[in-house]
């Protein structure tokens, strides 16, 4: 799902499980095409995905220190706990969540 | 369908003009946020007594746009063409201001001189462009805001631009020849100058006075060559599976720039320029589809059909006629149609009256600010002795022409058998475009007009240009004649183009 400034709060640091957070922007083409993955495993997996559009939400980007997009971020209970920087593949992101569900 | 751009929003749209705290730069290449509170708006253009407000207004929610034919239409988009006066800048002038789009345009006859200058001429005669303006007006009732402006001359390009105002950018104009790039050095550094430096003085100009508009920017398929390994030819940007291997490690190529692999000097200029708009995006938060475009065939599109004063231009010498065009007034005149080399060389094409289509689309459907995207602009893939074959046969069942085929000595270095496969899905799934020619319809109605007594007069006159003279070695020298043969004699061997269109 899409957040905003305005839900950040409510739908990742007030979640008390895990999220995948995505951090992207409209001028990053690595983010366009993780776009696609984060859709469908939106549908396959058992976890909660928000998109958080960084040049429309400038204050989550600021308080996260989000300094390159795509940032995959994983927060648990609110805490943001690991990040990777930067395209990667589904696989990639499979193995995240895999760690994060441990 | 029709409605493929209902849900874009303001954040796509060229009347919205960010106001307050906006600093595009806060991700990616530098960060500073200035307000803590930075609050995203916008004032609209064209309806500024709404204020600043938050850019979220749907296309199918606002006033400006319309249905039509194409989805959402912005009412009176303001598209400017640099290099109206060319092959696809005219025709697609006509179909803009069908559509009710206020159309404006420049150019300097770069393309008349040059055709003038290699001692041909356009076998479809074209009127002067106080003419066509005139008769545009006539006909279907439509004013270009026309100025004669070299693209090189910034200062005057920029009060132009300043004066319109426009919405949407479509550039066309360079030279589109890859022979004209390959004659000497001055062809070469010429074609370079025209296209590089005039498109990054194109990107400055937009940067001051048109940041919100969308820059159509040509470029071409033969930007990314013809890879011997068969490896599909993505839109420009490798998709997020894509990875690199090596020793044991992986990293993902989602998002990169895919090779580039052109094929003359004249496509090494296309490589620059792209990455001059992929810069200038991330620089300054223009925004841009960089269209791959197909080898260009026909002769119709329905606005230009309706008056002789309105055809576009139709070239078949060897520097500026393009492949089937080329064949069909080689069949014409009687002529062997000259396949280089084996012929086994694939290429990806696309009908005129199709590309305008596209173009409407893309037009229509603005990317977001700092947007770069690439999309390639193809409707078919074809072996170049498979066009031959094409051409030989409709000319012969439709217009009794006996036609035979020639193989001549290729004046390029390009391997003349090797696979393809394109990528092609952006066009089709995104913006809704539906192949509406075939080969052999454009084929057809490009003899009708060819087989005219007055044009087939002008090709006779021209004759000469048509064996090609320059090679890619620097050699000048005519192509010489391997084989000739008669359509249909020939097995079916090498490889078969693969176009990949599906979601
Ligand atoms: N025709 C094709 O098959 C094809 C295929 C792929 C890409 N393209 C690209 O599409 C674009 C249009 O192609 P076309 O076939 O219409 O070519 P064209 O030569 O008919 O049109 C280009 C127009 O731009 C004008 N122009 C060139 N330099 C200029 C300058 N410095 N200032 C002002 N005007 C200038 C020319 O006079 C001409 O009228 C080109 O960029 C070309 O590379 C064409």
């Amino acid at each position: 799902m899409e957040v905003t400034d305005k839900t950040f709060k409510q739908e990742v640091e007030n979640y008390d499980w895990v999220v995948l957070v995505d951090f992207w922007g409209s001028w990053c083409p690595p983010c366009k095409t993780i776009e696609e993955v984060i859709a469908r495993l939106e549908k396959e997996v058992d976890v909660k995905i928000c998109s958080v559009n960084v040049n429309r939400n400038p204050i989550t980007a600021k308080k996260y220190d989000i300094y390159g997009v795509p940032t995959l971020a994983i927060f648990r209970n609110g805490k943001e706990e690991e990040r990777s920087v930067g395209s990667v593949t589904e696989g990639q992101i499979l193995e995240m969540l895999e760690r994060a569900n441990k | 369908m029709a409605c493929i751009n209902a849900k874009k929003t303001c954040w796509n749209c060229p009347a919205a003009k960010f106001k307050g705290n906006v600093d595009f730069t806060a991700c990616g290449q530098s960060r500073n946020i200035e307000a803590e509170n930075a609050q995203i708006m916008i004032e609209c253009r064209r309806r500024p007594g709404l204020g600043h407000f938050e850019p979220t207004i749907t296309f199918e929610d606002c006033p400006e746009w319309e249905e039509g034919d194409y989805g959402y239409m912005l009412k009176n988009m303001k598209v400017m063409i640099l290099g109206i006066d060319g092959y696809l800048g005219w025709a697609l002038a006509l179909k803009l201001g069908k559509l009710g789009c206020k159309v404006s345009g420049v150019d300097n006859y770069w393309r008349r001189d040059c055709v003038a200058e290699k001692g041909s001429h356009t076998v479809v005669p074209i009127e002067r462009m106080t003419d066509r303006l005139h008769a545009a007006r006539e006909v279907h009732g439509i004013d270009i805001n026309f100025r004669r402006i070299d693209v090189m001359d910034r200062d005057k390009l920029r009060e132009f631009m300043d004066e319109v105002k426009p919405e949407a950018i479509v550039h066309y104009a360079e030279c589109p020849s890859a022979p004209y790039s390959m004659v000497d050095a001055k062809h070469a550094i010429k074609v370079q100058e025209n296209n590089v430096l005039g498109t990054l003085g194109v990107l400055f100009i937009m940067k001051d006075i048109a940041p919100e508009a969308s820059l159509i920017k040509l470029g071409t398929m033969g930007e990314y060559g013809a890879p011997l390994t068969g490896r599909p030819l993505f839109e420009g940007i490798f998709p997020s599976d894509a990875a690199l291997e090596w020793k044991g490690r992986k990293w993902s190529l989602g998002g990169e720039l895919t090779p580039r692999d052109p094929v003359s000097f004249y496509h090494c200029s296309k490589v620059q320029d792209t990455f001059n708009v992929y810069e200038a995006c991330k620089y300054w938060w223009l925004r841009s589809y960089d269209i791959m475009q197909g080898v260009i065939y026909g002769v119709h599109t329905d606005e230009i059909a309706t008056d002789p004063r309105l055809k576009t231009r139709f070239d078949m010498d060897e520097w500026f006629g393009t492949v089937v065009n080329r064949f069909v007034a080689q069949a014409v005149l009687g002529m062997p149609l000259t396949i280089y080399g084996r012929g086994e060389q694939i290429r990806a094409f696309i009908a005129l009256d199709d590309a305008m289509q596209c173009m409407v689309r893309l037009i229509f459907s603005p990317p977001e600010p700092g947007q770069y995207d690439v999309v390639n602009q193809v409707s078919g893939l074809f072996k170049v002795s498979d066009i031959a074959e094409a051409v030989a046969r409709v000319g012969k069942e439709k217009f009794g022409l006996e036609i035979k085929i020639q193989r001549i000595e290729n004046p390029r270095v390009e391997s003349e058998k090797h696979p393809l496969e394109v990528v092609s899905k952006k066009l089709p799934n995104e913006f809704g475009f539906e192949q509406g020619v075939t080969l052999e319809k454009e084929v057809e109605r490009m003899f009708e007009v060819l087989l005219q007594p007055e044009v087939k007069k002008r090709l006779e006159e021209k004759k000469h240009t048509i064996m090609p003279k320059t090679r890619w070695s620097g050699m000048k020298k005519e192509s010489g004649t391997l084989e000739v043969y008669e359509p249909g004699s020939k097995e079916k061997e090498g490889f078969e183009g693969v176009l990949r269109r599906g979601a």
